[in-house]
């Protein structure tokens, strides 16, 4: 994850039109995107086209849209999620309107264990606690899904996050919350050993 | 404490004041169900961190580069043309030289520079045959004016191709110093994230190869001294004069 230093110089170049720079912005996120792209749609394939298409938008605004002034000052990270949520809510959208209306989000359990399509990125994740946590993350409603995972599997801050989403920070943290709560009863099978240990622990 | 505030409470743990850390747990130490929260929250947080990260596959980057038409040569958008001419603008420090690409001021000079001295400092660039206009194009002009009416211009205006990494971020921040302030070399140094290097930032404010326009005689001691200037203190003293600083 490039430091604050390292985003200052690469949004230096950017500014200055540097001709390697938005290379170099690709090369220093493409990692963090596709990561979290991956937990939030829940599959490889969407993640790749969300990714891409992502970029493609950050360069569009980053060369033709936004004001050098604005670019300056601009919170990279932050704002490199945001047109990345956009760009794979936009995605689930439009995939999954052919096929069915849309569930309301209470309702959007899945039979299937919440699995997309194409599945997690590799076999031994279907089964396992890993399978359950990605099944779990899936079936989340989207504003408990975003903020769930930006805030634990990607560890952004509180308030980065406030920024991806355009929400307070306290409804930020209350999503967090929310979320990591509604995935508890689908746990219960992994974290009931994880529980009893820590009792223990606090009973010692 | 109730249950309920305790959901809110165990999400920041890291930054409660000392009275609530001792209610939390006074409460955990009491509340079964709780504590049975608690340690579910901290399990699933330890487990989501441990997902393994999965990285972008390798046709990705080549394919994003060939959407926006990058990784090719020449085809960037931001590629500039270099400098393709030169000419002298009136302001109110004397006449400054201005040298220019197709749309991007690249070198200024004042204060008693001859132009043949300034022409020469041009050449060796990649357009060897650099013209000198007899009148600055209408929009050299009106950068100039923009700066002396006390506007702030826009970065891209100048082209810095030629300033190495940290010495682009300076000058950049220092271009954000109002018309009519002054900040310390260590206030830079802060803002671009390099505290410390206030030292670098002076030495980096003296290489800049648009004085005047990118304001780096806005910046100045920490102890209110005047600093340095490329050009002289003499010089550096009118220009603040004219913002009504000294």
């Amino acid at each position: 994850m490039p430091g604050e230093a390292a985003t200052g110089e690469l949004l230096a170049a950017l500014v200055c039109r540097e001709p390697t720079a938005f290379e170099r912005l690709v090369a220093a996120y493409q990692d963090r995107l596709f990561n979290f792209a991956v937990r939030y749609t829940g599959s490889r394939e969407d993640a790749e086209e969300v990714v891409q298409d992502a970029f493609v938008k950050a360069h569009r605004a980053l060369y033709q849209r936004l004001a050098a002034d604005r670019l300056v000052n601009l919170s990279l990270t932050p704002w490199l999620y945001r047109i990345a949520l956009n760009t794979a809510r936009n995605h689930c959208r439009r995939r999954e309107l052919p096929t069915a209306p849309l569930p309301a989000p209470d309702e959007a359990e899945d039979p299937s264990g919440g699995l997309h399509s194409g599945g997690p990125e590799d076999e031994a994740e279907r089964d396992g606690l890993r399978g359950a946590l990605a099944a779990e993350l899936r079936r989340l409603p989207d504003r408990y899904r975003a903020a769930v995972v930006l805030r634990h599997v990607e560890g952004l801050t509180y308030a980065e996050i406030a920024e991806v989403l355009g929400q307070p920070l306290g409804t930020v943290k209350a999503n967090v919350h929310r979320g990591m709560l509604r995935m508890r009863p689908g746990l219960a099978a992994w974290h009931q050993t994880g529980c009893a240990e820590e009792e223990n622990h606090a009973l010692r | 404490m109730r249950c309920a505030d305790v959901a809110v409470l165990l999400a920041e743990q890291q930054t409660l004041p000392l009275a609530t850390t001792l209610a939390l747990s006074f409460h955990l130490h009491e509340c079964r169900a709780c504590r049975a929260r608690a340690a579910y929250l901290a399990w699933l947080e330890g487990e989501l961190a441990g997902l393994p990260r999965v990285t972008a596959p390798a046709a990705l980057r080549p394919a994003v580069l060939a959407r926006v038409g990058e990784g090719r040569v020449g085809v960037a958008r931001g590629l500039r043309a270099g400098v393709v001419g030169f000419s002298a603008v009136a302001s109110p420090v004397g006449p400054l030289l201005v040298a220019y690409g197709e749309a991007a001021i690249v070198r200024v000079a004042f204060g008693g520079i001859s132009e043949a001295d300034f022409a020469a400092t041009l050449a060796g660039r990649r357009d060897p045959a650099v013209r000198r206009d007899g009148t600055p194009p209408a929009w050299v002009a009106a950068v100039v004016a923009d700066h002396f009416a006390g506007r702030r211009l826009p970065a891209t205006v100048f082209d810095l191709q030629g300033v190495p990494a940290f010495g682009r971020q300076v000058l950049l921040k220092a271009l954000e110093i109002p018309w009519g302030e002054v900040r310390p070399y260590a206030w830079l140094a802060r803002e671009i994230g390099r505290p410390g290097a206030a030292r670098a930032v002076g030495q980096a404010l003296g290489r800049n190869p648009v004085p005047v326009l990118i304001p780096c005689h806005r910046a100045v001691r920490s102890d209110g001294g005047l600093g340095g200037y490329a050009f002289g203190l003499a010089l550096k003293e009118r220009l603040l004069a004219l913002e009504r600083i000294r």
